[in-house]
């Protein structure tokens, strides 16, 4: 709007959207995704609101049509079927903080959602609009994709199951279709040993959004000695939250006395390209990454110290 | 001494509205037929205005009103030098300078019609740096001055140059502050009432200073300062910040009231109060000091730049109190000091408790330190050996012998409190890991109230109803600070009655005298010497007229507990009710004005010589921190902070300055700043513009010394910003033990802490994520 | 433009309400309802002030639409405490001298209440963390930190370490 002042036509447009204004609060997905097909980008969906409220807050007479998810209860779950984690995308940072399951499979995305803002946003905001807002500092998103996460989206057409690290394309910016909903996230199980480290780096403790964030994931095979799979996700790094996949090569078959934890660090500063921003410099994010890299190997290591001896 | 109601932890006065949601704040009030103001602002920090087309907003529903600068009787306003833009007239000179206001039904339709207006402007290249301005070629910011300077002030004694020859030791050193915003939690609000009783226009609000928003509004409409009522509401917060931004808002709202006939509202968003409030000013110290092998200084040279932004606005008083302030309490034989202020195209500096201080008592106390390091000895030790005393002569010449000269006193108590010896020696010791530990000192001393900056002196009412009821009125302003509960802590003392007889009247300019302006902690000191003056006039009246009655002598007469009394026998004579009685029945006035005027004080301007202010508070606070040299994360692990106050009326609203000083110096050292890109401000609420939250409090341990003051009320002095600046060359000076890495710029953000540099953030306002 | 009526309970009352679709639940309760307790700060759910208890949560009205709040039950400061006195919260920040300005306190004193409602045990961490959503520029915090200790204290031993057992 702020390249249309003073435009007429821009502002007639706006009278409109304001007349035909509509509030939708549907019970079901069915009826939400038949909402969606027929206004597509003509609607915004509304979940917390603690991103949409933030970027619309004293223009929100612009937004025409409101898809509200509140009433639909099915997207409020957290549950464990078979091999997997489904977690409804309306599921609050609260929720996620104090689930029960959370903290024990998924200790990291738990402590990142306690991380997140402060009481009142995390009563409000969910995990569905942290993953489709898509910042690059969403606090939940290197979780996520650390955990292997994939996001259920759903449409009056069709179910996909998307792997988070496909899902996002740039800031703000993911492959999600105006007549599609995120309906859930699935997470696999871990079954097997499991060490993992969250690192946030934030301008003050509380109420800050991050200058770079950090989770590692470590699963060790079954003799508890021989790294299995690993993989170290940033956020604030990148237009959007990234694994370090070279980590992921370096670490996998290894013990962690083959490991050089300084030079992991070191490719993880090199791995990333991060920009300027109010946040926080090129220069100290990536000198801070591998650091952050090298604290969280530490932490990794010394928990799996504790349980090995 | 004893007291009765001062000295003590009275509850706050105002604490029952304000917990119960019950208290007005100036967005809480609704008036019929209220229309809602909304500014429309530059879209360049410096160009000329072709044109300005509202036709188009004008025919906005529920558009009532548009106006612009050719709207304003007289569009220029300002408390020392008049040259701050209603609206801007030909020219833009700051980002947040204000075009046109629109007044419409709605909220809605104000922020609509103001898309609407069209606006050509020629955008100009714009000054943004005080030494560019500084420069003999540099473009003019207004036009009808001769040069960009606002102002200069210096400080000459002795020879400097001789005496920098006769140094063992000499350090050279650059210091830089940055812009911060007040950040008070209530954004701007104004609500304008035409023809309201008998004036022509009331104005309610969040305002800091209701005599100086009186006379810009009246100078502004072109009237005489009776036609214009301003009433002060519970405001929310201020910290120097409400006077200027909302002179204007106050101003734009009665021109649209008067030109609807209806009340105009307008309440800021936190944007629109970041955009346009003015800020601290951001400073450029140079530092030279000459020493001797052994310690003792010889000599200063100071050259301090101020950015005054787009008008004059504060800067050529804040800048004064710099330059008298600007060595610190030490003795000195020779001193050279020059401040000075400038004109730039961002945006404009002004008030901001500490008023020039934070940036020089950051830049001196952390060259002694640097000093210190120098000359191999410690900082508490260089420190002692230069500090004044009583009868010290300081840089302006002034002998400090009319009062208790406390340094040593406040440094020895922070000093024990917070184990300092011990844990600098500690902290000097090579530490393992990431993680390393410092503790850091500051001293200062303050001129208490204006000084030579303007006249000085308050007024205040007191009137005792029928009823034996009170209340008192006074010119000076609840800032949020508890003055409210002081004034009637000291009128509750001088009258002995109980403090719940008082009611306290918020500012009506209409009724309450002129005081000057709630600022430079000067409100228990010149105002509370007011009521004190009110009060004990009426305690004469009533002790004339009871020893007239009963044939005693006025003197022998006492009041205390609610009663009068003989101080010969202790006998009680009679109740207070009953004296209020016989007033009623004998038609004895029961109300006075009180009025203090400051003891005189001189300077002279070419040489900075003379008795700048009548007393002065001295303070020394020391930070521990915790730095993650992995990161550049500074934690402030404690704080100590002593103060001598002279005496504290009220030790629990006291104690509040203390930690709420405490807390925005913690800002201001380590994590807030305003950033600003060539005139453009890139963080403009607090998602970006950081302040600290409870997390990021430390542990805080207040120490209140009391020296009384021969001329303060009971003694008292001042202590609202003295506590904020000290915090930030505290934590420098301590992160400097931890790191082993001086840092001389605020704040001291992580890219400072772990590159040692800050670079130039890249990308506008758009790139931000 | 699109008028919605809402039900909501608040401070125990039930309303209805006329709104539209894009209207914040602050501007509902200042300016419909005149509840002025509850302040505007930010309106990016940044300082706090706007803060309410929504179905037992703490929110910050700011952040929610009216029409999400439909069939709600809300608290706003307007509802703490009652005929009978002040809450010991409330009493709690007048005693500790917790109150400065006041801009800030009704968002405060709903943190504090929302959090000792659920811990009336919380050590200085928790505290810390109760209301480290709401921003505070005047005490720096302090004694609204020993406002709540004070609170807390009052309310276990008036609970009389029932709590406990229950546990």
């Amino acid at each position: 709007m702020e390249e249309s002042f003073g435009d007429l036509k821009g502002c007639q447009k706006t009278y409109q959207k304001t007349a035909l204004s509509q509030y939708f609060a549907p019970q079901k997905i069915e009826e939400a995704l038949e909402i969606l097909s027929k206004y597509g980008e003509e609607i915004k969906i509304i979940a917390g609101g603690t991103d949409l409220l933030v970027q619309y807050y004293d223009r929100l007479y612009e937004i025409n049509n409101w898809l509200d998810l509140k009433n639909i209860i099915e997207l409020k779950k957290i549950r464990i079927s078979k091999n997997q984690m489904e977690i409804g995308a309306t599921v609050t940072h609260s929720q996620l903080e104090n689930s029960e399951d959370i903290k024990k499979y998924f200790p990291i995305l738990s402590q990142a959602a306690a991380d997140i803002g402060s009481p009142q946003i995390r009563n409000r905001g969910t995990v569905g609009g942290n993953i489709v807002n898509a910042s690059p500092a969403g606090d939940l998103l290197p979780p996520l994709m650390a955990y292997d996460a994939q996001f259920k989206l759903l449409s009056v057409q069709k179910e996909e199951l998307i792997p988070a690290e496909e899902f996002f394309v740039g800031p703000k910016q993911t492959i999600i279709k105006p007549d599609q909903l995120l309906t859930q996230v699935i997470l696999p199980l871990p079954y097997e040993k499991t060490y993992d480290s969250w690192i946030k780096i934030g301008k003050r403790r509380a109420l800050a959004i991050a200058t770079i964030t950090l989770a590692l994931v470590v699963k060790m095979a079954e003799d508890n000695k021989t790294i299995k799979e690993a993989r170290a996700c940033l956020g604030s790094v990148a237009p959007t939250p990234i694994q370090i996949k070279e980590i992921r090569e370096r670490m996998i078959g290894k013990n962690f006395n083959q490991l050089d934890f300084n030079q992991l660090g070191q490719m993880v500063e090199d791995k990333i390209s991060p920009i300027d921003d109010i946040r926080g410099t090129r220069e100290y994010r990536k000198d801070v990454a591998k650091e952050i890299m090298i604290n969280a190997l530490e932490e990794v290591y010394s928990s799996w110290w504790r349980s090995y001896k | 001494m004893k007291f009765s109601e001062v000295n003590k932890p009275v509850k706050r006065v105002d604490a029952y509205e304000k917990v119960t949601g019950k208290a007005k704040f100036g967005a809480d009030l609704f008036f019929p037929n209220m229309l809602y103001g909304k500014a429309l602002h530059s879209k360049y920090p410096h160009a000329q205005i072709i044109k300005i087309n509202t036709e188009k907003a004008l025919t906005y529903p529920g558009v009532k009103a548009i106006i612009t600068a050719e709207d304003i009787p007289n569009n220029k306003f300002g408390v020392i030098i008049q040259n701050q833009q209603v609206l801007a007239q030909e020219e833009v000179l700051y980002i947040g300078d204000g075009i046109a206001v629109v007044a419409a039904e709605t909220k809605e339709a104000a922020s609509e019609a103001i898309k609407l207006i069209e606006v050509e402007y020629k955008e100009l290249p714009g000054i943004f740096d005080p030494e560019e301005a500084a420069k003999k070629d540099a473009p003019l910011i207004h036009s009808e001055l001769e040069d960009n300077q606002v102002v200069h002030h210096r400080v000459r004694k002795g020879d400097v140059e001789k005496a920098f020859t006769q140094a063992e030791v000499i350090l050279e050193r650059e210091y830089t502050t940055q812009f911060v915003e007040h950040s008070y939690i209530e954004p701007e609000a104004i609500i304008a009432v035409p023809y309201e009783h008998n004036s022509l226009v009331t104005i309610y609000g969040s305002i800091q200073n209701p005599f100086s928003c009186r006379n810009a509004v009246a100078n502004v409409l072109k009237v005489p300062l009776n036609k214009v009522r301003i009433i002060q509401n519970h405001m929310g917060g201020s910290f120097g910040g409400k006077d200027e931004v909302i002179s204007s808002m106050a101003a734009r709202a009665a021109v649209l009231a008067l030109k609807t006939n209806q009340p105009v509202k307008m309440v800021n968003t936190r944007e629109e109060s970041i955009l346009e409030s003015y800020k601290r000013h951001p400073y450029k110290m140079k530092y030279k000091v000459g020493a001797t092998k052994e310690g003792k200084l010889v000599a200063m040279e100071i050259k301090c730049i101020a950015d005054s932004g787009a008008y004059a606005c504060q800067t050529p008083f804040v800048t004064w109190r710099s330059v008298v302030q600007a060595t610190g309490p030490y003795e000195l034989p020779s001193v050279k000091t020059d401040t000075y202020g400038y004109y730039t195209n961002n945006i404009y500096t002004g008030a901001m408790r500490g008023y020039g201080s934070p940036q020089i008592v950051f830049a001196q106390e952390s060259l002694m330190d640097e000093l210190a390091d120098e000359l191999k000895m410690t900082p508490l030790e260089l420190r002692l050996k230069n500090i004044y005393h009583n009868n010290s002569i300081t840089a302006s010449g002034q002998k400090l012998d009319n009062h208790q000269v406390s340094l040593e006193e406040v440094i020895a108590k922070a000093v024990k409190a917070s184990n300092y010896i011990e844990k600098y020696i500690e902290y000097n010791k090579s530490q393992l890991g990431d993680k390393k530990r410092g503790i850091g000192m500051a001293v200062s001393f303050r001129g208490c109230s204006l000084g030579a900056e303007a006249t000085d002196a308050a007024g205040a009412i007191v009137a005792i109803q029928r009823d034996g009821s009170i209340l008192i009125s006074s010119g000076l302003a609840e800032n949020g600070e508890g003055l409210k509960t002081v004034f009637s802590q000291i009128a509750a003392e001088e009258l002995g009655v109980d403090i719940k007889r008082i009611n306290y009247m918020e500012v009506d300019t209409s009724v309450s005298p002129e005081s000057g302006a709630t600022v430079a902690s000067r409100s228990t000191l010149l105002g509370g010497n007011a009521v004190k003056n009110a009060a004990q006039q009426i305690k004469r009246t009533i002790t004339e007229m009871i020893a007239d009655k009963f044939k005693v002598k006025s003197g022998d007469l006492v009041l205390r507990n609610e009663n009068i009394y003989n101080k010969n026998n202790n006998q009680k004579i009679m109740s207070f009710d009953d004296a209020v009685d016989l007033a009623n029945k004998l038609g004895v006035f029961l109300s006075a004005y009180g009025w203090y005027k400051a003891p005189d004080i001189s300077w002279d301007e070419e040489t900075g010589q003379g008795r700048p202010y009548f007393t002065y508070v001295y303070g020394c606070q020391i930070a521990e921190v915790e730095v993650d040299t992995a990161t550049g994360q500074i934690e402030v692990l404690k704080m100590v902070a002593a103060h001598d106050v002279g005496r504290a009326i009220n030790p629990v609203t006291l104690k509040g300055q203390i930690y709420g000083g405490i807390m925005m110096a913690l800002g201001y050292g380590i994590m807030e700043e305003v950033e600003i890109a060539s005139g453009y401000i890139k963080n403009t609420n607090f998602d970006e513009y950081l302040i600290p939250t409870i997390k990021d409090m430390p542990e805080i341990i207040p120490i209140i010394v009391e020296n009384p003051d021969p001329h303060g009320p009971y003694g008292a002095k001042s202590i609202g910003e003295p506590t904020l600046e000290l915090g930030a060359p505290a934590i420098a000076n301590a992160v400097a033990q931890a790191t082993g890495r001086r840092i001389r710029h605020l704040p001291l953000n992580l890219e400072r802490v772990l590159l040692g540099h800050s670079l130039s953030k890249g990308g506008t306002k758009n790139d931000i994520l | 433009m699109t008028k919605l009526i809402i039900e909501l309970t608040i401070n125990g009352k039930k309303k209805k309400v006329e709104t539209t679709p894009s209207t914040r639940l602050l501007d509902l309760i200042r300016d419909d309802l005149h509840l002025t307790g509850t302040k505007e700060g930010c309106g990016k759910g940044e300082c706090g002030a706007c803060t309410v208890i929504m179905n037992g949560e703490l929110v910050a009205s700011c952040l929610v639409l009216a029409p999400q709040a439909d069939g709600a039950v809300i608290t706003t400061i307007e509802g703490v405490g009652d005929d009978k006195g002040l809450d010991p919260v409330q009493e709690a920040f007048i005693e500790s001298g917790a109150i400065q300005c006041g801009f800030c306190t009704p968002g405060m004193i709903l943190a504090a209440k929302k959090m000792l409602e659920e811990n009336l045990h919380p050590t200085e961490e928790e505290i810390k963390r109760g209301i480290s959503g709401n921003l505070c520029r005047c005490t720096g915090y302090q004694k609204i930190f020993d406002a709540i200790r004070l609170a807390a204290d009052r309310l276990s031993s008036r609970d009389g370490g029932r709590g406990e057992e229950d546990a």
